[in-house]
């Protein structure tokens, strides 16, 4: 069995993990981005 | 009683191996990001922040594709990230703000040249610019309202943070990069309406605004390390450090603050004096 202080996940993982993170913060800009991201006059 | 104990082992056994196995991923795909670090040293850090920061605008502008703010953020995020897992905090702030210089000085180029073309690849920029001229020929504009600005700033604070959780700095950069050309296509247009350019430059794109830029850069910095660290479960640097980077933060925070609040008329009448009359 693995444990945590592994190097690395191997095979796609790698993948699945920036496509969740893109993803999943893609979403979330959609939904609350306009109303945490204000655009103050400059 | 037992069987509950039971089942509630079971799900955080699973819980715990599903993060572990998540850990292994993000270290995985931070590994796969040492094939930019050659790319991070001197003057090559220089020339890939001129690359990332001109090529896009200046390519999309003449092919008229859109998206150019993406397509630098999605290109900058990997040296930047590889700056952050190395600790490189210097080199990571200069990195960005590099970037920004770099777009600044292509984006404000062109739309001097020719602002009509070029208001299609900034978008709002039109709106921002009328608004910029309306407040500098009459003083009168609502957002100028501390009671206005004032909110808006804390929340952008908490947005920007959270951002940099959620998405690493990819956000948080292409707001970046929005919010900037905002700036640029103002400057951009009001250099074609002022007498003195160098005044319009640098007095058009305000201090407090430059303060900004720091601000957020350390924050997203920040921010980003604090998340890979978490999420990898590899220390990155010391909470001492940590500490004092949201203390040089909220420092550029604060001088953004101020110098707009005390500054913003005599700003105002500076450029106004500088028009064309």
């Amino acid at each position: 069995m693995r444990n945590d202080n592994e190097e690395g996940g191997g095979g796609n993982g790698w993948l699945w993990f920036i496509l969740i993170y893109v993803v999943g913060g893609g979403i979330l800009y959609m939904t609350t981005g306009i109303l945490l991201l204000p655009i103050p006059r400059k | 009683m037992e069987r509950k104990t039971r089942e509630k082992v079971v799900i955080e056994s699973q819980s715990v191996r599903f993060w572990n196995q998540f850990a292994r991923n993000a270290r995985d795909f931070f590994r796969k990001l040492s094939i930019f670090e050659n790319y991070t040293h001197n003057w090559r850090l220089v020339l890939t922040a001129a690359i990332v920061g001109v090529l896009p605008l200046m390519m999309f502008q003449k092919l008229g594709f859109k998206h150019h703010q993406m397509v630098s953020t999605v290109l900058m995020l990997p040296f930047f990230w590889v700056l952050v897992l190395k600790n490189r905090f210097r080199a990571g702030i200069f990195f960005v703000a590099a970037v920004y210089v770099f777009h600044g000085i292509a984006a404000i180029y062109l739309t001097q040249k020719n602002p009509m073309a070029m208001a299609a690849f900034f978008p709002g920029g039109e709106n921002y610019w009328k608004a910029q001229i309306e407040w500098i020929t009459t003083g009168f504009d609502p957002e100028y309202d501390p009671k206005n600005w004032m909110p808006m700033h804390f929340i952008l604070l908490v947005g920007i943070s959270f951002f940099s959780v959620v998405t690493l700095g990819l956000i948080p950069f292409y707001q970046g990069f929005f919010e900037t050309d905002l700036m640029n296509f103002y400057v951009g247009n009001l250099l074609q309406v002022s007498e003195n350019q160098a005044v319009a430059l640098t007095v058009g794109w305000h201090t407090w605004s430059v303060m900004r830029g720091i601000c957020y850069s350390i924050i997203v910095f920040e921010m980003t390390s604090w998340t890979i660290e978490k999420l990898t479960k590899k220390k990155l640097c010391e909470t001492k450090e940590r500490r004092q980077r949201w203390v040089f933060g909220l420092l550029f925070f604060s001088l953004d603050f101020g110098l707009k609040f005390f500054t913003m008329e005599n700003v105002r009448d500076i450029l106004f004096k500088n028009l064309h009359h």
